[in-house]
């Protein structure tokens, strides 16, 4: 039930309202939470511009609980990445030192590896993210969705009484 | 573009957040630091109502309670009242600076209310410098492992020959049956070999030929040459025999020779035998180094190592602060490693610049010290960090200990120095060996110690000196065996016990050497009377081997002496023949050359007469 809830919602968020690009930064911004360490600082930055802005918030929740689960299996990948950008490009330890002593931004604890790897990674695959996510929104709300509403199979499953439920339970809820 | 509802929401979260924090802090630092000190001290370190401000950047708590690894029902020490300030605007960058800090009220070895025990998990550190420190460590322990301890008196007691015997499957009596069959091959081939008749026949062949010279039918000249002839041919026979027969008794020679040297083994084979039967009886030799080792080695060790373990958390420490280009670790999930970045106009990460402390022990002991520049990185201050403890009391006790502990240089240096005297030994116990099982009513100790350790260098020296001794003997000390007795009736007349200890170790390479005065009292009475106990079961055993291995070595000797002596018999009667015939020829070939001789002078007679005659 708890994944043809996700499920629904998914499709819901594709088709609602909001523009691919609310979309696109939600989904980004809660791959950050997701990839990186939930606590730390640049999190909470991540968390007053979800507040700030107008991004869709199903989008943020989905996309971290997704990339949590990546974050997980790509720990020691970030770490020896992080590992990598902490101690090899020599042109960068002056940077790293001098932002080490600036006030706040220790804390934010940049000069961990897993942070650091897992965080630059985030921020690489943002444009790429960014865009792809956004022209998705696009193709599926033109082609793909009047294409899945015509299938038998979602016919049946709309007419179908536990559909009918589920929409009286969304429904009440909303 | 943006949502009004969401800035509204975000300050109230604020708000929110800080009036937690306000209310919380105290709570969660509380934990988090209970959580830190409990770590590195493998035992439960607890805190009770702390109380911090974040805007007076000041930290208070009303008690501090250290639970001791080693006796987790016992505080290693506990606090009362401590407060101080931090700096405020390092906090920001999290660093922590702490200007001067007093602890007062410290009281060592208090009872806890419950046991302070956790699960251990901290790892040792086995990176660069203090991976030596735990190495010495280790050492150390098997040193103590590897001593005989109190296993002598069970080994010499529960010696049993038969069974060690039965274990040990000697190995002496197949390598002596084994040789024994080797010389039975080779004599029963020798024994063929001679009894051949290949040289019987040839010597009748000789014997024969001799005997058809005839020389009473030779008159003439003409015939000699022909005798002659047949004469050389018959030398030559046996000069051939003889040869023949000199390399066969030769070879004989050669094998009796082989036979000889492997039997010449066998005493070695039985020794081995014994050698092995002895390491696994593990029967113990005494000499005073062990002895002292034995009794005064485990608590010297365990105190050196507790030690050492500070020595090891500091060398960590400063390790990972002081690495331009840390090792890289492998964390645990989503804890990742920090990488630490010196900046020498910075301000440390971790610095307590004085801690002032003072206190009184179970036993009315004052104690007072000055600990300055506790620092993540010795470099910013360029100052090591110093220790110095006092203590003292009206029944005379004086201690003083201090400590440097040196990270500014190429190697890493340590140096401890302790000097406590005057402290009571009464109801205590100098080692838990057996050899000195009795509590002393009534003692006084004094110890000097002083410890330097450079990178992967320690020279540690450990003096101990206890006074004025009374041993109790009233409660269940009765001895149960003869070595109890010995020990309580050496012990009886001892007022003055001092131990020497001395640690050299440079990298893998360590010394450690114990010394008393009770060592060579101990070790000659001993050796004196479980000595002597040792030595018979030596006797029994290799009395048991002797008897094990006595019909292997009897059968193969036998051998030897039966076909020896009969073949060497065989042989010696032939070379006798040969040499008869050998000589027999020659006094043939004589003959014929005299009989020869006297033809031509006779004929040489008769041609005189007839020139002679007119």
């Amino acid at each position: 039930m708890f994944g043809f809830e996700i499920l629904a919602k998914l499709f819901k968020i594709l088709r609602s309202g909001s523009s691919p690009a609310q979309i696109a930064w939600g989904f980004n911004f809660g791959m950050i939470i997701g990839l990186t360490p939930l606590m730390s600082l640049h999190n909470l930055l991540i968390l007053i511009l979800v507040i700030i802005f107008n991004v869709n918030l199903s989008v943020v929740f989905f996309s971290l609980a997704l990339f949590s689960g990546f974050a997980y299996l790509l720990d020691p990948i970030f770490h020896n990445f992080g590992y990598y950008l902490l101690t090899a490009p020599e042109f960068l330890q002056g940077f790293y030192t001098a932002i080490y002593n600036i006030p706040l931004i220790a804390l934010s604890n940049f000069n961990n590896t897993v942070v650091i790897g897992s965080l630059v990674s985030s921020l690489l695959l943002l444009t790429p993210f960014f865009f792809g996510v956004k022209s998705f929104v696009v193709v599926y709300r033109e082609k793909i969705d009047p294409k899945l509403e015509k299938l038998k199979i979602v016919k049946i499953v709309k007419s179908s009484k536990i559909y009918g439920f589920y929409e009286k339970i969304r429904d009440w809820r909303d | 573009m943006f949502r009004t509802k969401g800035l509204i929401g975000l300050v109230i979260f604020a708000a929110l957040v800080i009036a937690i924090l306000l209310i919380f802090t105290d709570k969660w630092l509380e934990s988090k630091i209970e959580e830190i000190g409990t770590d590195s001290n493998e035992a439960l370190v607890e805190i009770d109502g702390l109380d911090f401000s974040i805007f007076g950047a000041h930290l208070k708590w009303n008690r501090l309670q250290v639970t001791d690894s080693d006796s987790t029902m016992l505080n290693s020490f506990e606090t009362g009242k401590c407060a101080f300030d931090m700096e405020f605007f390092p906090l920001l960058s999290g660093k922590v600076i702490i200007e001067n800090f007093q602890i007062s009220s410290v009281k060592t070895g208090t009872k806890r209310a419950y046991d302070g025990a956790v699960k251990k998990t901290r790892q040792q550190n086995t990176k660069g410098e203090s991976s030596f420190i735990s190495g010495t460590m280790d050492r150390l322990n098997s040193e103590i492992a590897n001593l005989p301890q109190y296993r002598f008196v069970a080994a010499v007691t529960k010696f049993n020959v038969d069974s060690l015997i039965a274990i040990l499957d000697l190995r002496s009596p197949k390598k002596i049956d084994s040789v024994r069959i080797a010389a039975q091959e080779k004599y029963s081939y020798w024994d063929k070999q001679i009894s051949d008749n290949s040289f019987e026949n040839d010597i009748r062949e000789i014997e024969s030929k001799v005997q058809t010279i005839d020389l009473n039918t030779v008159k003439s000249l003409d015939k000699i040459p022909g005798i002659l002839k047949n004469i050389q041919q018959i030398k030559t026979q046996s000069d051939s025999l003889t040869r023949k027969f000199e390399s066969t008794r030769n070879m004989f020679n050669n094998d009796l020779a082989f036979i000889q040297s492997s039997y010449s083994n066998i005493d070695e084979w039985i020794e081995e035998d014994y050698q092995r039967a002895m390491s696994m009886a593990k029967l113990p030799e005494f000499n005073a180094q062990s002895l002292a080792k034995i009794i005064f080695g485990p608590s010297i060790i365990n105190k050196v190592n507790t030690y050492l373990g500070y020595v090891e958390t500091a060398r960590g420490y400063s390790e990972e602060f002081s690495s331009t280009q840390p090792k890289e670790e492998k964390p645990p999930r989503f804890k990742g490693q920090d990488i630490y970045f010196y900046n020498q106009y910075a301000r440390p990460d971790f610095w307590i610049k004085n801690i002032e402390l003072s206190g009184e022990t179970q036993k009315q002991v004052k104690v007072s010290g000055i600990v300055k520049d506790i620092i993540s990185d010795q470099r910013f201050i360029n100052r090591p960090t110093n220790v110095k403890i006092e203590a003292d009391s009206k029944d005379g006790i004086d201690m003083l200990l201090t400590a440097v502990f040196n990270y500014l240089g190429e190697k890493p240096q340590e140096i401890l120095t302790l000097n406590y005297s005057g402290f009571s030994l009464n109801n205590t116990k100098l080692s838990d060996s057996k050899f000195l099982p009795n509590n002393i009513r009534e003692g006084v100790g004094i110890i000097d110690a002083n410890f330097d350790i450079q990178g992967s260098e320690i020279i540690g020296n450990i003096g101990f000196k206890a006074d004025n001794l009374k041993f109790d003997f009233d409660e269940g000390m009765k001895a149960e065996n003869k070595f109890e007795e010995i020990i309580q009736e050496m012990i009886t007349d001892i007022r003055l016990i001092t131990v020497e200890a001395t640690i050299r170790g440079v990298g893998n390479d360590l010394n450690f050497t114990v010394n008393s005065n009770i060592d060579k009292l101990l070790s000659d009475k001993l050796n004196s009377i479980i000595g002597r106990e040792i030595n018979d079961a030596k006797q029994k055993l290799m009395s048991k081997i002797n008897a094990e291995v006595a019909k292997y070595k009897e059968a193969a000797e036998k051998v030897v002496r039966e076909k020896e002596t009969e073949l060497k018999t065989k042989v010696e009667k032939y070379q006798t023949i040969v040499q008869e015939k050998v000589k027999l020829v020659e006094a043939k070939k004589k003959e014929v050359e005299d009989k020869k001789k006297k033809i031509e002078d006779e004929a040489k007679g008769n041609m005189l007469n007839i020139f002679k005659k007119p």
